[in-house]
């Protein structure tokens, strides 16, 4: 072990091993993809705004084939669309909610001194980094990026240009990534769990990374076997998903024909839908780790929550064809995937309800972390609220591809996911960094968030309503019956522009309170009983100074008879 | 570097009766049936709905893909008697059939390609049927799969198997890890893409 | 490997996988000579083929069953696996099958259509 201190700057920060450094190699990266996708977004919602206008100040950056005259074309429209979603869900909020804060806080809570492997680790990490690279330069293509949505459907996928097949490769390498990593985090937290770490002793977080991993691990395959096949299809003009006789433009394409594009579509869902829990898990994970901590009181219905997330994990396999109600699917086969739907809202709905239900009775701390992770469940009770008119398929006809579904999943992840994901940098940023980050910037950041994430995406729960459709170009400007709507725009992006705005607060928060925040006095800050803060602050190679040994559960807050409202799961004695 | 901190690479942890490796290709291999399976439904389905599927046997050259099924087997024959000469501390043994198995493995791979220049000889390619597409693909992903396996052999039975001295335990469970790799291979080929793609 | 006392022996390992392997080369010349040599019609071949699969899986799962002796977690994910493997092949019968009242599947019409009209790359 001496020899780590020798290590080279290259072998120690670039190629590193260590599940700390590898965290953060995967924070720093997914904060920027996030950051480049938000852009991407206010970019559209411009043109949303005020379609066919220039951009001010910056409209002339973007070259003459994507905003003449800094007015944006609709090719350029597309593929911000489809480069936004897959650039937030792929390089964003995965990358960050698992690789990053997995990475860092799991070995830590379950008391290892790494990961099961930490030279994949280190290559998963270089393969994220690579497709999302490749995402990124696909701009710079003839044609431009990938702009057949984040989706990818076949025939449009298949003609599009080159970007697309950037887009596939790109793919290929995060879908390494992942499934690298997945096997990682399954036999991490099976064979490395410390001594007296039985499994109702795991924190919920540790849990939410388990049932992840399994999604990803099984999940990602087919997606992976679908995008060889489209890069088949696009290369060597093979027909998985190209029907007969398809036309573009008056010329018959080059595939023969006798493909299936209902076939992309289900191996798509099939990942796509757990891909969307893999989304949700982590973040709920660490929500549950903030409240805990904050109202110093055990979580009611820990058992409940655990079984509950287990379920979720499988029955999410289950239900992807409710995303496509409406590809002329039978009624016995809708009927199943509803029931399935339906079904699926217990368990997360038991979750929520724990965790508000802990609240009761608790002597809550309303510190930065502690606000977002509060805001996130009702947040998150809105957009699995309104999930359950997409669940059912007769209303979905109305519903399905309208912006009643934009908002709908942006409730899950922008207020949702990304809330708590915001409140695990709050939490676990004096762990890592040794100092607090500022309490006012927290507030000015929070607030502000919160009131413009509910008027950026509870309008269009409206516009979906009015049958405004998703991924057009003008805001639906061209429709009459969008027309009584159509105000919603500008509401939008006005709000969005100011969460934009919002957001420097927390950019300046992160990078001031690095080196002028406050310096914590223990390395247990928030005075919490999770095994992370065992660790020195920050912790150094192999984590703990001396072996960890776990005495009881994780959220064994206010115990009659302990010396302290806080009763650590490492500390022998209470 | 890290190999002094991680525990269980060797041992087996009690409760859960493996070490990592074993876990991790397994959990490995359960992504692997995931990927082929995403590829034989895809089969299923494309063929259902096709008006007119050729049997492989009209197409394909079975006699040939059956000689290959054959040196596939052995391969994975070879690579059990590898591991067992390490399990007896018989060097010598391991490098003898370790060099067999690759050797068997790239006979596979040399007849393949053989097989896919006859088909593109006779006008035949992917683009040609979606039979062709798919069986040109999974035989590809297939032969992909081959060729990691054989570099990862290659480093065990060549700079890697440099270890077998300082730490015999640990050497002869990286083969027994990568053996159960390659048998997986193998019976993906014997029991799923033979039968399906070439008799079916 | 050895520290789990049920595990088998080396040279019982040996012995499964050669077995193993023999059983496999055995069914597989069945097939072939099934296919190849006796000119059954297609459908008997479907039979027969989807048989042979079957028996070649259980063997493995067999002999492999005796190599993981107790470890419950790989059959618990397998089992997780197959589940979802069969989930996966329901798309071709999603796809097919139980459509709309009114609605076909109109891929197969169009082939035989462009088939009958001639002109694609020999099939």
């Amino acid at each position: 072990m001496s020899d780590h201190q020798e290590m080279p700057f290259w072998r120690k920060y670039i190629f590193a091993t260590d599940h700390k450094m590898i965290g953060l190699q995967y924070g720093i990266t997914a904060l920027v993809f996030l950051l480049l996708g938000f852009c991407m977004m206010l970019l559209m919602r411009w043109q949303l705004a005020y379609p066919g206008q220039p951009l001010p100040l910056i409209g002339g950056w973007f070259g003459e084939d994507r905003m003449p005259g800094g007015v944006m074309l609709p090719e350029f429209y597309n593929q911000l669309g489809a480069m936004h979603g897959t650039i937030m869900v792929f390089m964003g909020i995965v990358p960050l909610a698992v690789g990053a804060f997995g990475n860092y806080i799991v070995p830590l809570q379950i008391g290892a001194a790494d990961m099961a492997f930490p030279k994949l680790n280190m290559a998963s990490y270089w393969a994220y980094l690579t497709g999302g690279v490749i995402m990124l330069a696909s701009f710079f293509l003839p044609g431009g990026a990938a702009n057949s949505g984040w989706t990818s459907y076949p025939p449009l996928a298949v003609i599009a240009p080159v970007g697309q097949t950037a887009w596939l490769v790109g793919m290929v390498f995060l879908i390494t990534s992942s499934l690298l990593g997945a096997i990682n985090f399954i036999v991490t937290i099976f064979q490395l769990r410390a001594p007296g770490l039985d499994w109702m002793r795991l924190p919920f977080f540790v849990w939410a990374q388990l049932v992840t991993a399994f999604l990803l691990l099984l999940a990602f395959p087919p997606l992976e076997a679908a995008g060889v096949m489209q890069l088949m299809d696009r290369t060597f003009h093979t027909s998985f998903f190209m029907p007969n006789g398809l036309m573009v433009s008056g010329q018959p394409v080059l595939n023969t024909g006798g493909g299936s594009v209902l076939l992309w579509q289900h191996l798509f869902w099939f990942l796509a839908h757990p891909e969307v829990y893999v989304l949700i898990l982590p973040a709920i994970g660490i929500a549950t780790e903030i409240i805990a901590n904050n109202i110093r009181k055990p979580i009611w219905g820990l058992k409940s929550m655990v079984g509950s997330i287990i379920v979720l994990g499988f029955l999410s396999f289950i239900v992807w064809a409710h995303h496509m109600y409406l590809t002329n699917m039978g009624t016995v086969i809708s009927s199943f995937f509803q029931a399935t739907t339906m079904i699926i809202s217990i368990p997360s709905v038991i979750i929520l309800t724990c965790l508000f239900l802990s609240l009761w009775g608790g002597s809550i701390r309303f510190n930065t972390p502690m606000l977002f992770a509060l805001a996130f469940l009702p947040m998150f009770g809105m957009g699995g609220l309104t999930g359950l008119p997409l669940g059912l398929a007769s209303a979905d006809i109305h519903l399905h591809d309208t912006y009643y579904v934009i908002g709908h999943f942006h409730y899950v992840v922008a207020p949702g996911t990304i809330f708590a994901l915001f409140a695990g940098i709050y939490y676990w940023f004096p762990k890592i960094t040794g100092r607090k980050m500022n309490e006012v910037l927290g507030h000015l950041h929070f607030w502000p968030s919160l009131v413009c994430m509910n008027f950026v995406f509870f309008p269009m729960l409206i516009q979906g309503l009015a049958g405004m459709s998703r991924r057009l170009y003008d805001g639906g400007a061209s429709y009459a019956h969008n027309q009584p709507v159509l105000y919603l725009n500008t509401v939008i992006s006005t709000a969005a522009f100011i969460m934009a705005a919002v957001q420097i607060f927390f950019i300046v928060n992160l990078i001031w309170s690095l080196s002028k925040g406050k310096k914590v006095t223990s390395d247990n800050p928030w005075d919490a009983t999770t095994l992370e803060w065992a660790a020195p602050t920050p912790p150094g190679h192999g984590n703990f100074l001396k072996p960890v040994a776990v005495y009881r559960g994780p959220y064994e807050y206010s115990v009659p008879g302990a010396s302290r409202d806080f009763s650590p799961q490492f500390e022998k004695n209470i | 570097m890290s190999a002094g901190i991680v525990p269980y690479v060797v041992e087996e942890r009690p409760d859960t009766g493996f070490n990592n490796a074993t876990l991790g290709i397994w959990l490995f291999l359960a992504s692997e049936v995931m990927l082929f399976g995403a590829l034989f439904s895809s089969y299923i389905l494309l063929r259902v709905g096709a008006a007119h599927w050729p049997s492989g046997a009209s197409i394909l050259n079975i006699p040939l893909a059956t000689f290959n099924t054959f040196i596939l087997v052995g391969s994975s024959i070879a690579v059990v008697f590898a591991w067992a000469g390490l399990k007896e501390n018989n060097f010598g043994q391991f490098k003898k059939c370790m060099a067999v198995s690759m050797l068997c493995g790239l006979a596979f791979l040399v007849l393949k390609t053989f097989e896919y220049k006859m088909k593109f000889v006779h006008g035949l390619f992917p683009s040609t049927s979606t039979f062709l597409a798919i069986y040109f693909t999974m035989t590809g992903l297939h032969a992909l799969h081959i060729i990691g396996g054989l570099i990862v052999n290659g480093y065990l039975w060549g700079p890697g198997s440099k270890m077998f001295k300082e730490d015999p335990h640990h050497f002869t469970h990286r083969v027994e890890i990568a053996g159960i790799y390659w048998h997986f291979v193998d019976l993906l080929w014997v029991i799923l893409l033979f039968p399906v793609l070439y008799l079916l | 490997m050895s520290a789990n006392t049920n595990s088998p022996s080396t040279s019982q390992m040996v012995g499964i996988y050669s077995r193993l392997f023999g059983l496999l080369s055995v069914i597989t010349l069945v097939g072939i000579a099934a296919v190849y040599f006796f000119h059954i019609p297609v459908w008997v071949a479907m039979a027969v083929g989807l048989v042979l699969i079957a028996l070649k899986g259980t063997i493995v799962v067999d002999s492999f069953k005796q190599f993981m002796v107790g470890r419950n977690i790989i059959v618990m994910v397998f089992t997780m696996t197959g589940i979802f493997v069969l989930g996966l092949l329901l798309l071709p019968v999603l796809n097919h099958s139980d459509r709309l009242v009114g609605t076909q599947d109109i891929s197969k019409q169009m082939q035989m259509e462009t088939k009958e009209g001639g002109g694609h790359h020999g099939d």
